[in-house]
C-alpha cells in the first residue's frame, strides 16, 4: 500500500505489532501459575515474531507479526506433594516464565507503542502544517 | 515564473490551480487521473473527492466496528479517522486556493 499518508499507515503497523506483543505478554502473565502433571506439557511462553513488512518490495512498508513462537514445554519441575497433580516422587510441572522478563518486555512494548504513536503525530502534525504553506 | 494560469476557461486552470505545473502534474498523478490534462481541474477534484469518500467509509467502516464489539485494533479506527479528516482538508485546500485563483482572474482590469 502506498499513497500520500502512508507514514500514518507505517506507525500504525508498528502499534498492531506492539500490541500484539502486550497480548502476548499478558496471556504469559495470566499463565504463569498454571500447574500441569509431570507427565502433560507445561505452559509455553509466547513469543512474538516481527519482520520487517517490505523486505519483498524494499520499499517502507512498516512491520508485521511474522509468527508466534512458543518456549520450553518441559517447564520446571517443582515439589509439591499435596498437590492434586503431583506424582509419586511429589513433583508437579509449572511453566518455565519468568515474571521480571515479562514486566521488563512489557514496558518495552509500552514505549515502544508510544513511540509509534508519536511518529504518528508528528506526521500527521506535519500534513498539517503543509497545508498551512497556502494560507 | 510560469504563468499561474494559462488562459482565463475554467477548464484549462491548469489543475492544482497553482504557479508550478510540474506540482500540478504530481497533483494529477496523485489523484489517480490520467486525463487530469484533459479534463481540467474538474476531474482532479471529482477523483479527489472519490478518494475523500472512500477514505471517509473506511473510517466509517471502523466505527461501526467499534460499536458492535469486532474492532481488532483501536488504531486501526484512528489511523482511518485520521486519512479521511488529512484528504478532507488537502481537498478543501485545493479547491480554496483554485476558486480564489478564479476570483482573481474575474477581478482583472481589462
Amino acid at each position: 500500500m502506498s499513497g500520500p499518508f502512508h507514514s500514518l499507515s507505517i506507525a500504525g503497523s508498528g502499534m498492531n505489532v506492539y500490541q500484539t506483543w502486550v497480548n502476548a505478554i499478558s496471556d504469559n502473565v495470566a499463565n504463569i501459575n498454571n500447574v500441569s502433571p509431570t507427565t502433560e506439557p507445561a505452559y509455553q511462553e509466547r513469543f512474538v515474531i516481527a519482520q520487517a513488512a517490505g523486505t519483498q518490495s524494499g520499499r517502507p512498508d512498516g512491520v508485521r507479526v511474522a509468527r508466534a513462537e512458543f518456549g520450553n514445554a518441559a517447564g520446571r519441575l517443582v515439589h509439591n506433594p499435596d498437590h492434586p497433580y503431583a506424582d509419586e516422587e511429589g513433583f508437579v510441572r509449572v511453566p518455565d516464565v519468568d515474571l521480571t522478563d515479562q514486566m521488563t518486555n512489557l514496558m518495552i512494548a509500552q514505549r515502544a507503542y508510544q513511540a509509534n504513536v508519536t511518529t504518528f503525530r508528528t506526521a500527521r502534525e506535519a500534513y498539517q502544517r503543509a497545508l498551512e504553506i497556502g494560507r | 515564473m510560469v504563468s499561474p494560469i494559462p488562459s482565463v476557461s475554467m477548464p484549462a486552470i491548469n489543475p492544482a490551480g497553482l504557479s508550478n505545473p510540474s506540482v500540478a502534474k504530481r497533483a494529477a498523478d496523485a489523484a489517480g487521473t490520467s486525463q487530469a490534462e484533459k479534463g481540467g481541474f474538474g476531474s482532479v477534484v471529482s477523483s479527489a473527492i472519490d478518494e475523500v469518500s472512500q477514505r471517509t467509509q473506511q473510517a466509517e467502516h471502523a466505527a461501526e466496528a467499534a460499536a458492535v464489539g469486532d474492532l481488532a485494533s483501536v488504531s486501526d479506527y484512528m489511523i482511518a479517522a485520521t486519512e479521511a479528516q488529512l484528504a478532507t482538508e488537502i481537498t478543501v485546500a485545493v479547491r480554496d486556493r483554485a476558486v480564489s485563483a478564479f476570483n482573481d482572474i474575474m477581478r482583472m482590469q481589462i
